[in-house]
């Protein structure tokens, strides 16, 4: 068996010599650590090694409370699933082993792994705390030529697995394809420990006969619209015109036939270098919610978290923008600009939570969200700073948030956090997702 | 099963090539030898970072060491132990061996991890 192509939808023996030229076309790369929470107390404590290893989210007892974060193989076997309950999952598996999540520890790995990512190709997005896109066409087309593209590509893709599993002791699976979406849903294919490239040409192919719920994101609200449709199979969706989709689904519809036909246009390792210098920002990725309560206490969160920096580094805002993922990379974004300038975290997450009430008065959202963002743009330095009336007149806030800021510099952000974040922000890799 | 422990403990260190290896720790009055070292990570807490370490010392159990550079203290946060034995630490024979008795002695007063399992 070669080295690369392991798992290979494609061997390389199958590519095709003398591909047409594409100009333009990408070669992405989409990991996914395997059970990663469990794999990392597995590699750590050894007597957990072969055991139902349930990692649990949760502040106090977690015999009775909290949610399941992962899993080991070993206690999927027994129906444990991630975001169960840990009530329910101690009546699957009442054997199986119980621990808290460590998230700081899972960080540390996760900055490890985006380290070792990072020294194939400068072009990656992290885009939760296991999984990670790299856009290798470069090192791709320097090694393989447009010719050996692929074959180049699905050997980095072997390289890096080897890389994490030599340096870290923990197993991924990998997925290359011509685009995120792709590459990410050729990586579902085979789990734990695959390989799998699906190549331009495959696509239609390998895409048409699949259920629709295997394009990442959809899940049970809009499998139950395409059921009513009568759209079983992507390449059904595929054949339905863009305009019935927009309709039913609105912003969302037009990215589901992109998806349908495996187009996704964007584009991985760039949104950083535009974000930094012209706004603040932070996102958490989740595993879906449509609970307003919830989703408004995130943003309250990712406030404090925005505002922290803005201050830190010594600016004021007025443009508020909320970022909304629904399912996956059905990604689109709303913006209010306030009056006044600030950095305190309440005028921030006023503005955000009046946009997401619009947002979800409208109905738009045929699925769970799964990531939230709030940035911050339209930024003066602090030093320009005008007192607005509001803060003259109570200054609480300002005088809070400077003690606050004051504990953190000298503890660490966890020292101080409001009552109705704590767990919540914990669970989060947030600091690392800017 | 897990014991929570949280106690400062003392532990012997070795420096090597930037890298901070902890060897032996002592516990409740007994000496842990380090035989390996199954997990490390960091973090940064304000200004103040702490090393984690997760180490085993001649058994199954894991011993979850960390140090802070907010007063540089050590401390034993928990033990990993398998399911079916006495936490640890209410044992009479443990992994440790008593302060005092020399490395030399574990052998023989029955302390080592040879007294301990059928
Ligand atoms: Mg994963």
């Amino acid at each position: 068996m070669s080295n690369y192509a392991r798992h290979g939808l494609m061997q390389a023996a199958d590519l095709k010599p003398g591909t047409p030229e594409r100009p333009g076309e990408r070669c992405v790369v989409h990991l996914d650590m395997d059970a990663y929470f469990a794999s990392v107390e597995q590699r750590d404590i050894p007597m957990y090694r072969g055991k139902p290893l349930i990692v649990c989210h949760t502040a106090s007892d977690f015999r009775s409370h909290g949610i399941v974060a992962t899993c080991s193989y070993e206690a999927r076997r027994w129906g444990v699933k991630t975001g169960m309950s840990v009530w329910e999952a101690r009546s699957r598996c009442p054997h199986g082993v119980y621990v808290h999540a460590n998230i700081s520890k899972y960080l540390y790995n996760t900055r490890r792994i985006v380290d070792i990512c990072r020294s194939y190709t400068p072009l990656t997005d992290v885009f939760s705390i296991d999984e990670v896109f790299l856009d290798v066409t470069t090192p791709a087309l320097e090694s393989g030529g447009r010719e050996g593209q692929w074959e180049a590509a699905l050997d980095i893709g072997s390289r890096l697995k080897g890389d994490i599993r030599r340096q870290l002791g923990l197993s991924t699976s990998v997925g290359v394809g011509p685009n995120r979406l792709v590459a990410k849903m050729a990586g579902e294919f085979e789990k734990p420990d695959g390989l799998t490239l699906v190549t331009p040409d495959q696509l239609p192919e390998i895409l048409a006969p699949l259920p629709v719920d295997k394009i990442v994101g959809i899940g049970r609200r809009m499998k139950r619209n395409f059921d009513a449709m009568g759209v079983q199979t992507i390449g059904e969706l595929a054949g339905t015109p863009r305009g019935i989709l927009q309709r039913r689904f609105g912003v969302v519809g037009t990215l589901l036939h992109q998806a349908s036909l495996g187009v996704d246009q964007g584009r991985v390792g760039y949104c950083d270098e535009e974000d930094t210098v012209k706004s603040f920002g932070h996102s958490l990725a989740m595993s879906g919610t449509t609970d307003l309560d919830l989703l408004r206490n995130i943003i309250l969160g990712l406030s404090e978290a925005v505002t922290r920096r803005m201050r830190r580094d010594g600016y004021l805002g007025r443009t508020v923008n909320l970022r909304l993922r629904i399912g996956y990379a059905m990604g689109y974004s709303r913006a209010e600009t306030m009056e006044d300038y600030t950095d305190l975290p309440s005028r921030i997450h006023r503005a955000a939570c009046r946009l997401l009430e619009r947002e979800a008065s409208l109905g738009v959202w045929p699925e769970k969200i799964t990531c939230v963002g709030v940035s911050v743009s339209s930024l003066k330095p602090s030093r320009e700073r005008q007192l607005s009336l509001q803060d003259w007149r109570d200054p609480r806030e300002m005088r809070i948030t400077e003690v606050q800021d004051r504990l953190k510099d000298k503890y660490g952000d966890g020292v101080i956090m409001r009552a109705s974040l704590k767990e919540k922000f914990a669970l989060s890799g947030m600091n690392l997702i800017r | 099963m897990i014991a929570e422990i949280g106690e400062p403990v003392d532990v012997s260190v070795v420096f090597r090539r930037g890298k901070i290896r902890p060897v032996a720790f002592e516990w409740r009055n007994r000496n842990y030898r380090v035989s390996r070292i199954t997990g490390t990570h960091r973090e940064m807490r304000g200004q103040f970072l702490s090393l984690h370490y997760l180490v085993m010392a001649g058994g199954s159990d894991v011993y979850e060491l960390s140090l802070t550079t907010d007063g540089m203290v050590w401390k034993l946060n928990k033990i990993h132990w398998a399911e079916g034995e006495q936490e640890p630490g209410s044992r009479p024979g443990t992994a440790g061996f008593p302060v005092g008795r020399g490395h030399e002695g574990r052998r023989g007063t029955g302390g080592g991890t040879e007294g301990r399992r059928p």
